[in-house]
């Protein structure tokens, strides 16, 4: 009847397991689809080059479709937006990267616009909108278009023009900051790829380039989820590792008295293997039909596609995951159970199962199945994971240990508390890493929600800079002097340059590729000159004057030191300079800032564009406008639109993130309710003892959990730290502890005592 | 009445349906500083005896004095304090926690801060021949090792009372005497009140009195 009940119990886990696999591995499925979607695939063609200035080479002709994309302002009646602009050719979209309300074809002088900024705006098909010089009637509303979603124009909602009126708008000139888009389908994607890295003045779009800071954080999180789910696999393979080894005790005992029988290996075998391999598929199939109901559920709820041969694949995959989970767990346990000897046996003692072995087993299936990460980073990644494991689980050793020894320097009540501490040690140690992972996300979690930027603008003066201008030529730069809220503006000269060598090195090569990924070294960046060091930039050693002075956290980051020789393409021009001095800059002042500054000589030869960023209060902005109106080739960079849609993002990241975290507290919560039932007969013993001994052993399991949620609760404060700073020292975010997320935690914690109360008092107690 | 008395004892046990009669009206004194030695066969209900003695049981009628104080009027709180004060238990399947050291097991039922018994505690051990085991995981520790943690943890607080159920029987002649001469030693030293259950002829033999107990 017990080996009944536990192979119930059994069931049930696998089944629960299973679900949990299934509705789990949903998760990156969805986060690729977004990937896909919104950033990496670029649906608008396969392969995309990208120019700052329209493209002269004959690849150029070949493209399906081409396109240009700049920031303006755009005037309806009394109101006054900047958006982005992108005109477009006939072809487009390739891939019906655009989707429209009504479909209407795009002529000259006609535009689509956002439907969200037309809501907005109240502006209806058929209205008059103003974009620089040229006047547009408004022919359709753009629903989405796949493309653009997470890059920097996104966060201004757009307008869509024909190319035809390109010189009619009146938006750029030599100076202006535009880019021209060039899409190529499948066929011709590697051979212009290899035509555009050969010539220099273009590139292939590569996202996270694209995505710039923001994509490192969709990069991160994307990581962070592979990271969750291969914990939580791991999770789960622990959680089936516990509920098979309550019944490989049960059929310790079996299988000796078998022995003392004399029934043969194979017999015994069939006899114990047989019903626990019928509940195992009984379980998986459970899991499997809830899995795919609940997911069909959340399917319907959501409006998200997924088909039924994806879901076919899903079970099966999961299916098959459980099953070799719980094949290599059995294998290891009835190993053990083969060389313990018949007497052991039938005093219900077994040899212990290997854990490393069930461990690597589960560790190797994770890995094969469940790669979190991008191909080709699967192994480093899952280097990084159990690497992340190895210094959680020496933690939670070590402060264990600790807590033992002061334990045992304790009285009555601390020797009850380190009987059970000594006992469960590595059942513990399993609960306590998925209790830190999970504690640690919901804390991150709940730092990015509740902080992040709402905290670092808070933080900042009042007269922080709330505009950029980008793509001022020389001219609006000497003129806009006259402005009184533009006259003690500090105006950086900007060259785009593209670093290709770090000490006669490529950036491929140097340091052995080690940071050749990094956006730096993959993208055009802003280079400029000082004529004296701003307010926001100290000089930290070195001398300005004759070489590049570069900011120190760049430095770190690409392993540079004073002395080295960066060598960048500008306009074709290949130059070469040492590093001669660092600067510590206030990123977190929004004032424009640069990785590497020049001596003004050396940029002297090649086109500029002029940038600043300023304080405009509100009853200052029709000025602003006017200028704008007058100058429309100038973008206006609206910091406060750009940080709220920067908290969007974050929000949909965290969401999904959180998503992942609930499933991961439920593998916690089993894991814990499985534990509490191993426990449950040599606690009843060690209870009987202690009452015939006359010892009150009243709050010791409270104290006992006490200490293990203490230890959990330091190593995740600890950690989310960690974080933090690993996740948004990028963005450069002035961190303190989150007292309220802590608090946040501790009620948790005491909800999870008050269960452990509750369960003692019940079982323990009869 | 100080040491052990028992007035008209009855016990009796319920299952199946079927009510087992264990004791009916015993009476039993034991003086203090006296040790009693109980023999009889299995079934005969001594180990039942000394669980009434130590409030682990309680009677279904009749009295129990134990250091003065009636146990039958005491609730299951009471005894269970009761026990921890006065009582030093030795039990036939030891009951050490298996999480603990040898040491460890017999601080627990020291109180508070009381150095002289956790002194007291290693001197029992090493007297036990444990001097070398004192930091030994009960697991890690013989049948008769563990039956030595389990007397010493009995004698460490001076109770003023101590009951024995088959204290020898994991233990080799030779072990046995030497252990039964510790704790004689101990009670006569310190006129402590002893009970102890055996099958052992030589144990019985080095008590006061022996008294036999039969089935009903």
């Amino acid at each position: 009847m017990i080996q009944l009940v536990h192979l119930i119990q059994a069931r049930n886990t696998t089944a629960f397991c299973t679900f949990l696999l299934l509705i789990l591995s949903v998760f990156p499925a969805v986060l690729l689809d977004v990937q896909k979607q919104y950033a990496n695939a670029w649906l608008a063609a396969d392969t995309v080059v990208v120019s700052t200035n329209k493209w002269t080479h004959e690849a150029a002709r070949s493209a399906k479709s081409m396109s240009f994309k700049t920031a303006t302002m755009l005037a309806y009646q009394d109101q006054f937006i900047l958006t982005h602009l992108q005109l477009l050719d006939h072809q487009y979209p390739v891939k019906g990267a655009l989707k429209l309300t009504y479909g209407e074809t795009l002529k000259a002088g006609q535009v689509y616009i956002d439907r969200s900024l037309a809501e907005r705006m109240s502006i209806e098909i058929g209205d008059q909108v103003e974009i620089g010089y040229l006047t547009c009637e408004v022919v359709d509303f753009v629903v989405s278009q796949d493309e653009q979603v997470f890059s920097v124009e996104a966060f201004s909602e757009g307008v869509y023009g024909s190319i035809d009126d390109l010189e009619r708008f009146g938006i750029f000139n030599n100076a202006s900051r535009g880019s021209w888009y060039y899409y190529y389908d499948a066929s011709e994607g590697i051979s212009i790829e290899e035509t555009a890295q050969k010539d220099g003045q273009v590139r292939v779009i590569d996202s996270n380039e694209r995505l710039g800071r923001l994509g490192r954080i969709y990069q991160q999180a994307q990581d962070t989820v592979g990271s969750l789910q291969i914990a939580i696999s791991l999770i789960i393979g622990a959680a089936l590792y516990l509920s098979y080894s309550l019944v490989h005790q049960r059929n310790a005992y079996l299988s000796g008295v078998l022995t003392a029988l004399g029934f043969s290996f194979k017999k015994r075998t069939i006899l114990m293997i047989q019903p626990i391999i019928f509940s195992l598929l009984q379980g998986v199939f459970f899991g499997l039909v809830l899995g795919l109901l609940v997911l069909n559920i959340l399917l319907k709820m959501s409006d998200v596609s997924f088909s039924w041969g994806n879901q076919f694949e899903l079970a099966s995959t999961t299916s098959l995951i459980i099953l070799l989970y719980a094949v290599a767990l059995l294998c290891t346990q009835h190993v053990s159970m083969q060389r313990s000897p018949v007497l052991s046996l039938l005093k219900k003692k077994c040899f212990k199962d290997n854990y490393w072995v069930s461990g690597v087993l589960i560790l190797t299936v994770t890995a094969y199945f469940i790669p979190g990460w991008e191909q080709g980073t699967v192994w480093l990644g899952l280097l990084s994971v159990t690497t992340v494991f190895l210094i959680i689980y020496l933690s939670v050793h070590v402060l264990y240990k600790l807590g033992v020894w002061l334990l045992s320097k304790g009285r009555q009540r601390g020797l009850i508390v380190l009987n059970a501490l000594r006992q469960f040690e590595q059942d513990y140690k399993v609960l306590l890493i998925g209790l830190i992972l999970l504690q640690s996300v919901l804390l991150f979690l709940w730092h990015v929600n509740t902080q992040t930027l709402n905290q670092w603008r808070s933080q900042l003066p009042s007269d922080s800079p709330n505009y950029f201008l980008i793509g001022m030529d020389q001219s609006d730069a000497v003129d806009m002097q006259k402005y009184e809220w533009f006259a003690d503006t500090v105006v950086y000269p900007v060259v785009k340059g593209r670093m290709v060598a770090v000490n006669s090195e490529s950036v491929a090569e140097y340091a052995d590729g080690l940071y050749a990924g990094h956006e730096v070294f993959n993208r055009q960046i802003n280079l400029t000159t000082f004529t004296q060091l701003p307010s926001h930039n100290q000089l930290i050693e070195g001398d300005l004057d004759n070489g590049i002075s570069a900011e120190q956290g760049i430095m770190d980051r690409l392993g540079l030191k004073i002395g080295d020789v960066l060598t960048f393409d500008i306009m074709g021009a290949s130059i070469s300079y040492p590093i001669t001095s660092v600067r510590q800059v206030k990123w977190q002042s929004l004032q424009a800032s640069f990785y590497f500054v020049f001596p003004s000589f050396v940029l002297e030869p090649y086109p500029k564009t002029y940038m600043s960023s300023l304080y405009i209060d509100k009853s200052r902005q029709s000025g602003l406008i006017d200028v704008l109106k007058a100058r429309p080739h100038i973008s206006l960079i609206d910091l406060a639109a750009y940080l709220v849609a920067a908290q969007n993002l974050l929000h949909i990241f965290t969401s999904l993130l959180l998503g992942v975290v609930i499933f991961m507290g439920q593998g916690c919560f089993v894991i814990a309710v499985i534990l509490l039932i191993r426990q449950v007969e040599s606690r009843k013993i060690d209870e009987q003892s202690l009452k015939r001994l006359g010892v009150n052993s009243k709050y010791s399991m409270l104290i006992e959990f006490s200490s293990l949620l203490g230890i959990s609760l330091l190593l995740t404060i600890g950690i989310n730290q960690f974080l933090l700073l690993r996740y948004f020292n990028i963005i450069f975010f002035q961190w303190t502890l989150d007292l309220w997320g802590v608090a946040l935690l501790v009620g948790f914690d005491v909800l999870v005592i008050a269960m452990v109360a509750w369960y003692s008092n019940k079982y323990l107690k009869d | 009445m100080e040491g052990v008395l028992l007035e008209r004892i009855s016990k009796s046990y319920h299952k199946d349906g079927q009510v087992i009669d264990i004791m009916d009206q015993v009476t039993l004194q034991v003086p203090v500083g006296t040790h009693l030695a109980i023999q009889g066969p299995s079934g005969s209900g001594k180990t039942t005896l000394l669980n009434l003695i130590s409030g682990l049981d309680s009677a279904d009628s009749g009295n129990i004095w134990v250091c003065g104080q009636n146990l039958s009027l005491m609730p299951e709180y009471e005894r269970t304090a009761f026990r921890n004060k006065h009582v030093g238990l030795v039990f036939q399947d030891y009951c050490l926690l298996p999480g603990l050291t040898a040491l460890e097991n017999v601080k627990l039922v020291c109180s508070g801060d009381n150095q002289v018994e956790l002194e007291r505690a290693k001197i029992l051990l090493v007297e036990m021949g444990l001097g070398s085991r004192l930091n030994f995981v009960t697991s890690q520790l013989s049948g008769g090792e563990q039956q030595r943690v389990a007397i010493a943890r009995a004698l460490v607080k001076q109770p003023s009372i101590i009951l024995a159920d088959e204290p020898t029987a994991q233990l080799d002649r030779r072990s046995a005497e030497l252990i039964m001469d510790v704790i004689i030693q101990m009670q006569r030293q310190e006129q402590v009140t002893m009970v102890t259950v055996t099958h052992d002829e030589n144990v019985a033999n080095k008590c006061d009195h022996i008294n036999y107990m039969d089935r009903l």
